[in-house]
């Protein structure tokens, strides 16, 4: 049983993962969730701790359970409880909290303060945006911005929605041009009449899409220091084979501090290369370094706009792209779901890590992380992302120590239990975890063991081809493209020059996009 | 080919027509389109995608998921139009029969399917005698499927987050801007709804690429099971040079379009000098796939002006992908000569063909097929060419990379290999 009081705030796999880790390095873990999800449940029971069952979003209630449990400190998983106020309520209670107030968590609240921020302060990595307050001033401004080749943009609620609302709209023919325009003026209208963005006079923004590989950097921060963790790879769409909208992310992959390189002759196959300069399959020594780079100078920018320490976690939601290298698509206020699920089953000390932050010595403590590959893959009832309700309430038929037997670790997400049954949420119920040498083997374990959990009388799917072969090449090829352009631009000092397009009578403009 | 909205605002039609602009090579004489929003609306007509579909035109059909095909016979290419399910089919039912039987075949027994359940187990009885390619679209889902020998390409693509988007050639998804990334494996079945992808793989049969594609039918920016069609073209052209090497102070020029890639090989190999033969005077047509030899013999003549200069007393190779019945080669080498190339030598970038396609390609019945009954020796005397040699089965299969067990070389070898 562990000695240290600490209690975890949250519901899903993400915290399933912390609550483990925290176990695991001697921590007693109390916990307060929306709903009973039986992973985090049983860990906390393991370790001693006691559960509460409430609103996670009501810091009434988070003042109520840390008072009663008296925690080192209280660890906040998921960003909604900080936009309304948890941390900061308890923080004035005089409880250590690794989850930033308010003031700070705008940083993944509002998207458009994030890009005012960089652009204020000159941080490298920036996408070009405008915020607009009704769909007609959306309509007059496309106008305005005919002559380009790709017009590709993402059209985003002005406010983080739970990653609802966010629609990335390819526009790379002009002959297809038509239907794109129709689309973001429809899209923006939804953003407004959903109230995604609440009170917010700026109801969304555009911004350019970015192409290129997506990879996750998750920083503890203390407000001093950083300790990053290693990155992490998501995968945004919901259906296998790279299709369909984007969701949370169906599954992610990690490590093993291996190149992955793509063959230059056709048919072009990838294959492993061992170099010690890469951290991930795709981000080289450079781009990590740079990508903590941003994140500190974004840490730096808050702190100089509020005058409070950034404590708790912040993660780079990154692109690597051709005009800038590390560019940042968007920041979350805490560690990721799926990508917490990579990173902390193979961390020992986390507790220590925790100590360390809330005593603003982070820069003294070492991550101990084991060198390995990870894929976590997230099974989904069928409905979800957009037809959530229909898979609500289907029992989970799930055969832990047969998973558990073949190498495999089950993490619980929206799941809950019920007179005895697990029951579905509509959200991604369950992610499987599997470490290894390589990215392929863990992929294929997960897949062995699929026969043990399924849904009663309802479809459970996920995506089979995350961190397989042709996968891995596909993201690789990706990657390859942005690296040959931003390196060259790199030698020349143009990193995210403007990019000018020249029209007969009128001359340079600087354009939105490509 | 077929494209599917995860986002019911879209409306497909245009990127239907965009796309199917692609897939031209694969038939000019009837073309079809048919999109799905609360009810089905459907193009269609005889002749070329261009002459059949007009932007005008098809800005009338709404849906967000919808069908385009293509056909090198005069027909009706939606089957199932008194049905809930719209069929689009190349290649051959055994017991049943090819193209348009096989399609009509199909869009009666699938009628009234809504599920991918009653599609897999129909499929799944099915695969046995089936070879080709299927795109079926219902009342609010798409379905694709490529039968487990593997005979005709299917590509998926995707545009963003917002389409997915299945052809037999590349270009058709990166003409709407969007991305490839694999071809449906041998036996895949891909269903779409509003819930999302969801795939199957059925049937066990052996793997029967058809090498023609890799030949011919393709288009030069196709990709298939992986392989990139240019680079096998590019091999098979190096390959020529290698069985029979050219003279010295020759030339080497293609017959456009579809042989420039063998032209390349052979230049690169041999080291002798590619120049510009021909020039085009008409539209881009496929003269091979034209029905009557008049109209095949007009689209040559319209295809091939003779430029004097890169042929004046000169020994001339001339790349050519095929040879079905050899009338187009006459004519080509006679225009040859007559604008003063030296000698006239025809190289071929396949294997000859001797048997017609069992599996639904168009390729002409046994007594139209010149190889069926002469030598090279006779063939080179019948177009009146210095020389003429055809690529060997052995040098294409090397060419193409693939396992000779995993290819379907019938219109080449015969039944002999493998069978079914």
């Amino acid at each position: 049983m562990g000695e240290t009081k600490t209690l975890l705030i949250g519901s899903g796999a993400r915290e399933h993962s912390i609550a483990q880790a925290l176990h695991r390095s001697g921590a007693r873990v109390s916990v307060l969730m929306d709903y009973l999800n039986p992973g985090i449940r049983k860990v906390s029971k393991e370790s001693g701790g006691e559960i509460f069952l409430g609103d996670t979003n009501d810091p009434g209630r988070a003042v109520e359970v840390s008072k009663k449990v008296n925690p080192e400190f209280v660890f906040i998983g998921p960003e909604e409880p900080l936009f309304r106020g948890v941390s900061d309520r308890l923080i004035e209670e005089g409880f250590h909290v690794i989850g930033p107030p308010k003031e700070l968590a705008m940083i993944e609240m509002s998207k458009v303060y994030m890009r005012r921020l960089q652009e204020k302060y000159s941080i490298p990595g920036r996408l070009r945006f405008k915020p607009f307050k009704s769909e007609r001033e959306l309509e007059e401004f496309l106008k305005e911005y005919e002559e380009v080749i790709d017009a590709s943009v993402a059209l985003k609620p002005a406010r983080q929605a739970g990653g609802k609302g966010v629609k990335v709209i390819a526009d790379q023919k002009v002959f297809l041009r038509k239907e794109a325009r129709e689309l973001e003026v429809k899209h923006g209208k939804r953003i407004i009449e959903e109230g995604l963005s609440g009170e917010l006079e700026e109801k969304f923004f555009l911004e350019e899409r970015g192409y290129g590989v997506e990879y996750t950097l998750q920083v503890f921060s203390d407000g001093e220091h950083v300790l990053p963790l290693p990155v992490v790879h998501d995968h945004p769409h919901y259906c296998p084979d790279f299709m369909g909208s984007e969701c949370g992310g169906m599954g992610s992959v990690m490590g093993p501090g291996m190149d992955y390189r793509i063959e230059d002759k056709l048919p072009r196959r990838g294959k492993w290369v061992l170099q010690e300069n890469y951290l991930t399959p795709f981000i080289n020594g450079w781009e990590y370094d740079r990508t903590v780079e941003i994140i500190q100078k974004t840490i730096e920018a808050m702190e100089k706009e509020t005058g409070e320490k950034y404590k708790g976690v912040i993660s780079g939601q990154m692109m690597l792209t051709p005009y800038w290298g590390p560019t940042v698509l968007e920041y979350y206020s805490r560690l990721g779901d799926p990508e917490a699920v990579n990173v902390l089953p193979i961390v020992e000390n986390l507790l220590e890590v925790c100590e360390a932050l809330i005593d603003e010595k982070l820069n003294r403590v070492k991550l101990e992380i084991e060198n390995k590959a990870t894929v976590v893959k997230c099974f989904a009832p069928r409905g979800y992302p957009d037809h959530r309700r229909e898979g609500k309430g289907k029992e989970l038929l799930i055969n832990e120590s047969e998973i558990e037997k073949r190498g495999v670790r089950v993490y619980y997400g929206s799941i809950y239990l019920d007179s005895g049954k697990m029951l579905t949420g509509g959200s991604r119920a369950v992610e499987l975890f599997s470490k290894g040498d390589f990215i392929e083997e863990c992929s294929s374990r997960i897949e062995r063991v699929t026969e043990y959990l399924s849904l009663r009388n309802w479809e459970l799917f996920h995506r089979p081809e995350i961190g397989s072969e042709n996968a891995m090449r596909i993201m690789a090829e990706e990657a390859q493209k942005a690296k040959w352009r931003y390196q060259r631009l790199l030698k020349e000092g143009r990193l995210g020059e403007e990019r000018v397009s020249w029209l007969p009578r009128k001359g340079k403009v600087e354009v939105f996009s490509s | 080919m077929g494209i599917f909205a995860f986002d019911e605002a879209w409306n497909v039609s245009r990127f239907l027509y965009f796309s199917m602009k692609a897939i031209r090579n694969r038939g000019q004489e009837s073309s079809s389109m048919v999109t799905y929003s609360t009810e089905f609306s459907e193009i269609d007509g005889l002749g070329d995608v261009e002459e059949v579909l007009s932007e005008e035109k098809v800005e009338s059909l709404r849906g967000h998921i919808g069908l385009g095909g293509v056909s090198t016979e005069r027909r009706k290419i939606f089957q199932g139009q008194k049905g809930k399910v719209r069929v689009l089919f190349s290649g051959v039912i055994k017991g049943v029969g090819e193209n348009l039987k096989a399609a009509e075949y199909l869009s009666k027994e699938m009628n009234s399917f809504r599920e991918l359940e009653e599609f897999v187990s129909f499929l799944e009885k099915l695969d046995e005698r089936i070879y080709g390619s299927l795109l079926a679209l219902g009342e609010g889902f798409l379905l694709s499927y490529r039968d487990s020998s593997g005979i005709r390409p299917l590509l998926k693509g995707n545009l963003g987050f917002d389409l997915a988007i299945f052809s037999s050639e590349l270009a058709s998804i990166d003409v709407i801007g969007g991305d490839y990334f694999m071809d449906l494996n041998p036996g895949e079945i891909n269903f779409l709804d509003k819930y999302g992808l969801r795939k199957e793989i059925i049937g066990e049969k052996k793997r029967k690429f058809c090498v023609f594609e890799y030949v011919y039918l393709s288009r030069h920016d196709n990709v298939w099971n992986s392989i990139h069609v240019e680079e096998v073209r590019n091999e098979i052209g190096r390959q020529l040079a290698r069985e029979h090497p050219p003279e010295e102070d020759s030339v080497v020029i293609a017959v456009p379009e579809t042989a420039r890639p063998f032209a390349n090989g052979f230049s690169q190999e041999a080291g002798i000098p590619q120049r510009l033969g021909f020039e085009r005077i008409g539209r881009h047509v496929r003269a091979a796939i034209k029905p009557t030899q008049y109209e095949r013999l007009m689209g040559i003549q319209l295809k091939h002006n003779v430029i004097r200069s890169a042929v004046w007393g000169k020994k001339v190779y001339v790349l050519d992908d095929s040879v079905v019945r050899g009338n187009t080669l006459r004519n080509t080498v006679y225009w040859l000569r007559r604008r003063g190339a030296k000698e006239v030598h025809v190289r071929i970038g396949s294997p000859h063909l001797i048997h017609p396609c069992r599996y639904g390609i168009e390729v002409p019945i046994r007594d139209e097929l010149i190889a069926a009954h002469n030598t090279e020796e006779e063939i080179s005397r019948i177009i009146g060419a210095d020389s003429f040699r055809y690529l060997s089965t052995e040098g294409l299969i090397k060419a193409i990379g693939l396992k000779e067990s995993e290819l379907c070389m019938e219109c080449m070898k015969g039944a002999s290999n493998g069978g079914d």
